[in-house]
């Protein structure tokens, strides 16, 4: 009997033993929609994949979401609704998503408003990206050639002075990050001073200059070549008033550079309108783009394609026909919101005959173009003030392959800096340097008017003869803020809406309670 | 399928099941049949009793829900057996008559003695309880309107708390067990049938936190015989890493042995929303006065009449549930097969859920040593979500410019398009009549669940025996969103058409052997038990988006001229060790020791594996001669309990949380040809240190029995402390990273007391109990790590904040002190970094720090998320065959942000608002706490502040039902023996609910967001959810011959 006990007993021990061996599950498991670290960086391309990982977060600065903080293009209110360039719409549709919008138009800047949250996110995750390159490319296990290592490093470089550079434009004293974070207890960094920033930022486009091709292939055009990091040292050197060094840099880029001003239409107004061409991207003019494509995927403007919980992608384009395009709800074609028109002081910025304005804006009188819509006459009722902007859109960008098909994305590459904008900063740089006026400086300004047929200036004051410039030949591109805070102008320009801690932007307040302490907020805010 | 179609396949499914189990378990031929009710010492009719034709085996039945019976004798004398568990076994004579009545009371000695609690892997008497443990049964379930398990808990167990996101049915739960200890997860592990279910949400469409459904509602309330709720660390501590939060054992029902029963139930019921409970918003010549002074001019459209937007949204809806059971069994072989069929829709326009479901179990000896069985749940559930745009559509209607018609006859849609002529401009008005129309807007979801387990059992030598069991949880989901083209702007723009389509499936396969061995020798009794459990968890999804469908008659993204799609995945397993000892010395002093050793794939080798032991005793004081001796009369039972044990949590928000990876879906246009190319980046900061999180709990309790068992009463106190709590941390953006990163960080307890206690009594012919139960919880946030504080809220926004020496998550605003009536009030203003220049009529921000201005760091403590005690109490009473039941639920000290006032109230943009806005300062004096009206607000008014934080304290009556049992043999002469018990009973839930609170209803959640999941760092926040609806039931429950 008892050993009949002990050898059921054995038996049953021997069939849990069995079942339990053979079933023991796998506990190494691997992720299964995402890849390692561990088996990426190691091959050219997977370090031109994430290179462009860099430039992609330069994409979302106009992105849009409703997943992360509900970013309405946040980058256009900033620089451009807050200035006296642009205005927001009366009869805009949208309503409570503008709120905010509206409140940069009417120079309200808090630590809480979403739009500096939203830009600093991008702007450290760009420079997060660029850093893990230029560790990478030390990472002892991939397998790029030295020549392919220093491009690589100098391109991860561009980027992570592009973004130090807005950081600084925005913040005046943002933190300086030139490494990987990795410690979780240590993620915070202090403010930086100028100086410092200024340092890194020229010492990286140095880097940049010396490590880049001059030119891409077919297939790459797009990405930052030596001589887009050249034009960016200078306009760096302007910002930190060091002339000398500006004027070197311009020179360089003027001088062996590939850029020229179109020129050799017919009709000069051609020249300047080709800038802004769906069919003519990256073209003689552009010293860096934004670049837009598709349609690919789900064109959902929605989303920011990188931290979207739904894995699903973005659209490639911005949302530039949604805010800027007519107002749908005024009764323009087409689905826009039109919550940006342009305001009268811009306007009358033009001088009389100056052709860039009918290029530029969108006016009683003129003849409107949109997606799939044919010449129709512009109704001023389509916006408050009976304009809107043109600059980006008309005949020229009617193209449907322009647009997504739910027409709210659009696929023209923003055109950062063009080779016109590097004139009038060298002819600002020579004007300066001359203490306010320099022939050499009006000769570069004239060039910029003359291919748009316009008479060289006759304005006895350069300073504000390049700044006139400035303001019209570059409307609408994300300059005139920063243009603002650079002179010093705001308490001319606002008058008694303007205080003087307005120079620079709050940071973010989530990143101030985030920082335990070492982030210190800008004075006033 | 449309819904007739549903609701006809539904029908004709039970019908079938009828068909098929009275036909296969008609029972021999007898000469009479004996009907009769078997009722506990309340009068209340006794479920499940055993009756049992002496000396015939085979010759017996169960009572049924009301406690009738029926049974079939040969002619003559007979002596019925009856016995029922905790229950004083009668036999009765019967000679020639058909009819009898019994009445059972409790038996003092074996009282509760062989009532079985069902605990993690095994099943322990109550009596021999050394840990906290909640029981309810079917009686508290069956005829509750709930849609799913987890809802019928609500207000019944102490340290349970249950809250609602939203009165749309299927919206998800959120169960508490003894407060927050987490800051990820807090929903407790739920074991159905022994398979643990994954609490994760990946079933649904276009995901946000408003779209989310209860996955447990794929579950029919009707099947489950209990649920138990293992609260602290000695009950749950056996399931290891995932039983930080608590334990929920669901255990379905099983056949008996004896004659099949068919039983029928269910009930139709009409859901609404008090027209009380509206908001009062301003009609067209208010709205057009505010606006004017806002600087909209809307005066052309005074003439034009009101439109109830919120009427056009509430509806009330109907809800019909129908279950069908069939149990019985032989000696061999037992078997309880049930069907179900719920159609519920919602109270707003597009809110729908339906259900039908199967449920099968069986158990078989075989031989002397085996025994086999399994479960069976097959069921699919719909739900039709209000579209993204329309979420939260009452509340959101309610903003509506009030002269703004939905209709319009001139429309090719017959609806009126949203433009600047027929609203104004800047005025808001979405046309959620569209929004809320499925042929144009539609979020439809689908769930397929198969959840099955099946166990093999040998005892080859008694007390010895070996258990294999293997459970799998099949889910294929099937969502779509789906918008149809529009040429006119109704309110979410001119469009094209879209359809996106995701399937989701989710699998989890649990394996269990656990070795158990009984012994009892002298006045000792051991039970051991050991085993081995793994578990595998795989998600793997497809979404597919399809924009300009070439016919949207043919709902597929396929058809589509842009076609995207995109994969997720997932997947983790767990492989534990479990043991635990039970000794019993005299049926005085108890012991149990539980441990298990966990390890799981979600953290790195280093961290990977987590050992969790548990002790608790228990001594039966009653049992002992002294306090025999005392005979006092008083007290029947005492028995003093003490517990100390640890369970873990592994559930992080982001899988792979410690690996460095890259998300591969970033990308960058470039080249000539503009091409698409990927960039893959970080998207998450890795932790590699992560680890598990654990709670230590200790629990101090009594459970007693006074005054002839007329009085059961539980307390218990319990001390929860969770160390390296698994934290989404709201990392610094210079980090480079958005999203949080998974952490352990800090200390957070949970301490308080529960309560419980049931009073019964007869009086002549009524019979009625009374009892109640209560819980407090102290939350307290002891450390944070290094970190100073965690500024949190739903969407980016800044609502919540967590800091050491608080509790998790209050809310974190202004505080504000009246207007600034006069210029005088204005010059002696404060500097206010949010503020670009007060004037009369703004509100006063309080300088809490006292340092001569308003800014950041004025923001301070302005509210409690989280309820700081819960309760509810029924009373109960039969009378004859009448029977009445009331059931309050309740909870206390707890704040909610009401968000839709502050909408309402912000008199800034061209909504409309709250009638409390007619009382807004227009002067000096005129007001101290409505601001003025300004489009521009420079003072920021409406900035996040005390203003919208209101007590969300409430007290529900949950439940009231009347029910009406017929006479047995009235019943079977009438119906030719056909029905032998019926019962009918009307019954209304959430009848009234007592608040102060200023809104749909203060039992809220989350505030919503495109992050899904729950969110305790933004908790209890209204953004205006559908409200608990008031259900008028009419009900029945029959079962047949």
């Amino acid at each position: 009997m008892k050993s009949k006990i002990v050898l059921k007993g054995c038996l049953l021990g021997l069939i849990i033993l069995l079942v339990i061996n053979f079933s023991c599950n796998k506990l190494d498991l691997q992720p299964l929609d995402r890849l390692t670290s561990a088996t990426f960086y190691k091959t050219a391309v997977d370090f031109d994949g994430a290179i462009f990982g860099g430039y992609s977060s330069i994409t979302d600065l106009w992105g849009t979401s409703t997943e992360t903080l509900n970013e309405r293009g946040e980058f256009w209110a900033i620089s451009l609704a807050a200035t006296d360039d642009v205005t927001i719409n009366g009869k805009a549709g949208g309503g409570g998503d503008l709120a905010h919008a509206r409140d940069m138009d009417n120079t309200i800047f808090r630590a809480s408003d979403l739009a500096f949250a939203a830009i600093y996110t991008q702007v450290y995750e760009g420079i997060a990206r660029a850093n893990i390159v230029i560790e990478a490319a030390d990472n002892g296990i991939n397998e790029l050639t030295d020549e392919q290592k220093t491009q690589f490093v100098a391109e991860a470089k561009f980027i992570r002075a592009f973004f130090h550079f807005l950081a600084l434009q925005m913040w005046g004293t943002p933190p300086l990050v030139l490494e990987v974070k990795k410690d979780l207890n240590n993620l915070a960094s202090p403010n930086a001073t100028q100086d410092a920033l200024y340092a890194a930022i020229l010492q990286d486009l140095q880097d940049a200059y010396a490590g880049l091709p001059a030119s891409w292939d077919a297939s790459n055009v797009g990405r930052a070549t030596k001589w887009t990091a050249k034009a960016f040292e200078g306009k760096v050197d302007v910002w930190k008033k060091d002339w000398d060094a500006a004027i070197a840099a311009f020179a360089t880029v003027k001088d062996e550079g590939p850029y020229s001003l179109f020129d050799g239409n017919a009709d000069k107004i051609d020249n300047y309108l080709d800038n802004f061409d769906f069919k003519k991207e990256n073209g003689v003019e552009s010293i860096f783009e934004i670049q837009y494509g598709g349609p690919f995927s789900d064109d959902n403007l929605w989303v920011f394609d990188d931290t979207h919980s739904e894995n699903f992608k973005a659209s490639q384009g911005t949302g530039r026909p949604w805010y800027w395009n007519a107002s749908n709800d005024a009764g323009a074609p087409g689905g826009a919101m039109g919550w940006y028109i342009p305001t009268q002081s811009l306007v009358d910025e033009f001088e009389a005959g100056d052709p860039r304005l009918e290029a530029t804006i969108y006016r009683d009188g003129d003849t409107y173009y949109n997606r799939g819509v044919s010449a129709v006459p512009w109704d001023p009722a389509w916006s408050s003030n009976g304009m809107m902007v043109k600059k980006y859109f008309g005949i020229r960008n009617a193209d449907n392959s322009a647009y997504s098909p739910n027409e709210q994305a659009g696929y023209n590459n923003e055109r950062w800096y063009r080779y016109s904008e590097m004139l009038l900063l060298y002819a600002e740089a020579l004007i300066e340097k001359g203490g306010g006026t320099s022939a050499e400086g009006m000769a570069l300004v004239n060039e910029v008017r003359a291919r748009v047929g316009l008479a060289a200036s006759t304005n006895p004051d350069h300073r504000a003869a390049v700044r006139h410039e400035r303001r019209v030949e570059l409307a609408f591109e994300p300059h005139r803020w920063f243009d603002i805070t650079r002179w010093d102008i705001g308490a001319t320009v606002f008058g008694g809406a303007w205080k003087p801690f307005y120079k620079v932007f709050p940071f973010p307040q989530t990143e101030i309670d985030r920082s335990d302490g070492q982030l210190i907020q800008n004075e006033g805010y | 399928m449309n819904r007739k179609s549903y609701l006809s396949s539904g029908l004709t499914a039970l019908c079938f099941l009828v068909m098929i189990f009275c036909s296969l378990h008609t029972s021999a031929q007898a000469d009479r049949t004996i009907t009769g009710k078997i009722t506990d010492e309340t009068g209340a009719g006794l479920a499940g009793v055993s009756v049992v034709l002496k000396g015939a085996s085979n010759a017996g039945t169960v009572t049924n829900e009301t406690g009738n019976f029926s049974l079939r004798v040969p002619a003559g004398k007979h002596t019925l057996s009856v016995s029922y568990t905790g229950y004083t076994g009668r036999e009765i004579a019967v000679d020639g008559q058909t009819a009898v009545n019994i009445s059972l009371s409790p038996d003092p000695q074996a009282k509760d003695l062989n009532e079985v609690v069902v605990v993690g892997y095994g099943t322990q008497r109550k009596v021999d309880l050394t840990g906290s443990v909640g029981s309810i049964s079917r009686k508290d379930i069956a005829t509750r309107p709930v849609t799913s398990p987890d809802q019928a808990l609500t207000g019944k167990i102490t340290g349970v708390s249950i809250t609602n996101r939203s009165g749309d049915p299927a919206a998800p739960i959120d169960v508490r067990i003894r407060g927050i200890g987490t800051v990820g997860t807090n929903q407790p592990l739920f074991v159905i049938d022994g398979v643990p279910i994954v609490q994760t949400s990946n079933v649904t469409v276009n995901t946000a936190s408003y779209s989310e459904s209860n996955p447990l509602a794929a579950m029919n309330p009707n099947d489950i015989e209990t649920i138990d709720v293992l609260k602290d660390a000695s009950a749950s501590a056996i399931y290891g890493a995932r039983a930080a939060n608590g334990v929920i054992i669901i255990t379905t029902k099983r056949g008996k042995e004896g004659k099949a029963t068919v039983s029928y139930d269910g009930y139709q019921g009409w859901q609404s929303v008090a027209k009380s409970q509206y908001f009062d918003v301003l009609n067209v010549q208010q709205y057009i006065a505010l606006q004017s002074e806002l600087g909209r001019d809307y005066s052309e459209f005074s003439s034009k009449p009101n439109f109830d937007w919120q009427d056009a949204i509430f509806k009330t809806a109907h809800v019909t549930n129908h279950n069908i059971s069939v149990s019985g069994g032989s000696k061999n072989a037992t078997f309880n097969v049930g069907a179900g069929f719920h159609d519920q829709d919602g109270v707003e326009l597009a809110q729908a859920f339906k259900r039908i479901s199967l449920k099968a179990n069986s158990d078989f000896k075989v031989g002397k040593f085996l025994r086999f069985g399994e479960s069976v749940l097959i069921s699919s559930t719909e739900r039709g979500i209000q579209s993204e745009g329309a979420n939260f559509a009452a509340a959101g209607a309610s903003r509506n410019a009030p002269y703004y018609n939905p209709y319009d006859p001139n429309d090719p849609l017959g609806l009126n398009p949203s433009t600047a002529e027929t609203r104004g401009a800047n005025a808001s008005a979405n046309n959620y009549i569209w929004a809320l129309d499925t042929r144009y807007n539609e979020v439809h979801v689908t769930l397929r669940k198969i959840l099955a387990n099946a166990y093999g059992e040998i005892e080859p030598i008694p007390g010895l025996k070996y258990r294999l069991a293997v459970g799998v949880d099949y889910n294929v989901g099937d969502g779509f969103f789906f918008q149809e083209a529009t040429t006119a702007d109704y309110g979410g723009g001119i469009r094209r058409s879209l359809m996106t389509s995701e399937r989701p499936l989710e699998t989890t396969t649990n394996m269990t052997h656990t070795l158990t061995y009984t012994k009892e020798f002298g006045k000792h009794s051991v039970t051991a038990l050991v085993g081995e459990e793994e578990t595998n968890f795989s998600f793997t999804k497809v979404r597919l988006q399809g924009g300009d469908l070439f016919n949207t008659n043919i709902r597929f993204p396929t058809v589509a001229s842009t076609i995207a799609a995109t994969n997720e995945g997932d997947h983790w397993a767990l492989r534990g060790y479990l043991g635990r000892l039970f000794y019993n010395f005299d049926n005085r002093y108890l012991v149990t020791f539980n441990v298990r050793r966990d390890e799981s794939s979600r953290f790195s080798k280093d961290h990977r594996s987590g050992t969790f032991p548990s002790v608790s005793a228990g001594w039966k004081l009653s049992e002992e001669k002294f306090f025999t001796k005392m005979d006092s009369k008083i007290f029947d039972d005492v028995k003093i309990r003490a517990s100390w044990g640890q369970a873990g949590n592994q559930f992080t928000g982001t899988n792979f949380a410690y690996l460095p990876s890259l998300q591969s879906n970033i990308f960058y246009a470039i080249g000539a040809g503009q091409n698409v190319v990927r960039g893959p980046a970080p998207v998450i900061f890795a932790n590699e240190n992560l680890k598990w999180e654990t709670s230590t709990q200790v629990d101090v309790g009594a459970d007693i029995t006074m005054l002839g068992q007329k009085v059961d009463i539980t307390v218990d106190y319990y001390n929860k402390v969770t160390n390296d709590v698994l934290l989404s941390l709201p990392i610094p953006y210079v980090s480079g990273y958005f999203l949080p990163a998974d952490a352990n960080i800090g200390q957070i307890k949970n301490s308080g007391i529960e309560l419980a206690a049931t009073y019964r009594n007869k009086v002549g012919k009524l019979s009625y109990s009374i009892g109640g139960n209560f819980t407090t919880v102290k939350n307290k946030v002891t450390s944070l790590g290094g970190i100073k504080e965690i500024v949190s809220g739903a969407g980016g926004s800044l609502t919540h904040r967590t800091t050491a020496g608080d509790e998790l998550g209050y809310f974190y605003g202004y505080k504000t002190d009246g207007i600034y009536q006069n210029a005088g009030d204005v010059a002696k203003a404060l500097p206010d970094a949010f503020s670009v220049g007060a004037q009369p009529g703004d509100i006063r921000f309080v300088d809490v720090n006292g340092d001569s201005k308003v800014d950041a760091l004025d923001r301070t403590r302005i509210g409690k998320a989280m309820p700081g005690y819960y309760y509810g109490f029924n009373l109960s009473g039969n009378y004859g065959a009448f029977d009445l039941s009331l059931f309050f639920q309740g909870r206390g000290d707890i704040d909610v942000y009401n968000a839709v006032r502050a909408n309402m109230e912000s008199m800034k943009e061209g909504n409309n608002a709250r009638v409390s806005v007619l009382g807004r300062w227009t002067g000096e004096g005129t007001s101290n706490t409505m601001p003025r009206a300004t489009a521009s607000d420079p003072n920021s008014n409406t900035r996040y502040s005390d203003r919208w934080i209101e007590d969300g304290s409430y007290l529900r009556f949950k439940n009231l039902q009347l029910g009406f049992v017929f006479p047995a043999q009235k019943l079977r002469s009438l119906t030719g023996e056909f029905i032998t018990g019926a019962r009918f009973y009307v019954g209304v839930q959430n009848l009234f609910t007592f608040t102060g609170y200023d809104g749909y209803d203060p039992e809220v959640t989350r505030g919503s967001s495109f992050q899904k999941g729950e969110f305790p760092l933004a908790n209890s926040v209204d953004d205006g959810a559908s409200p608990q609806p008031r259900i008028i039931q009419l009900g029945w429950q029959v079962t047949f011959n």
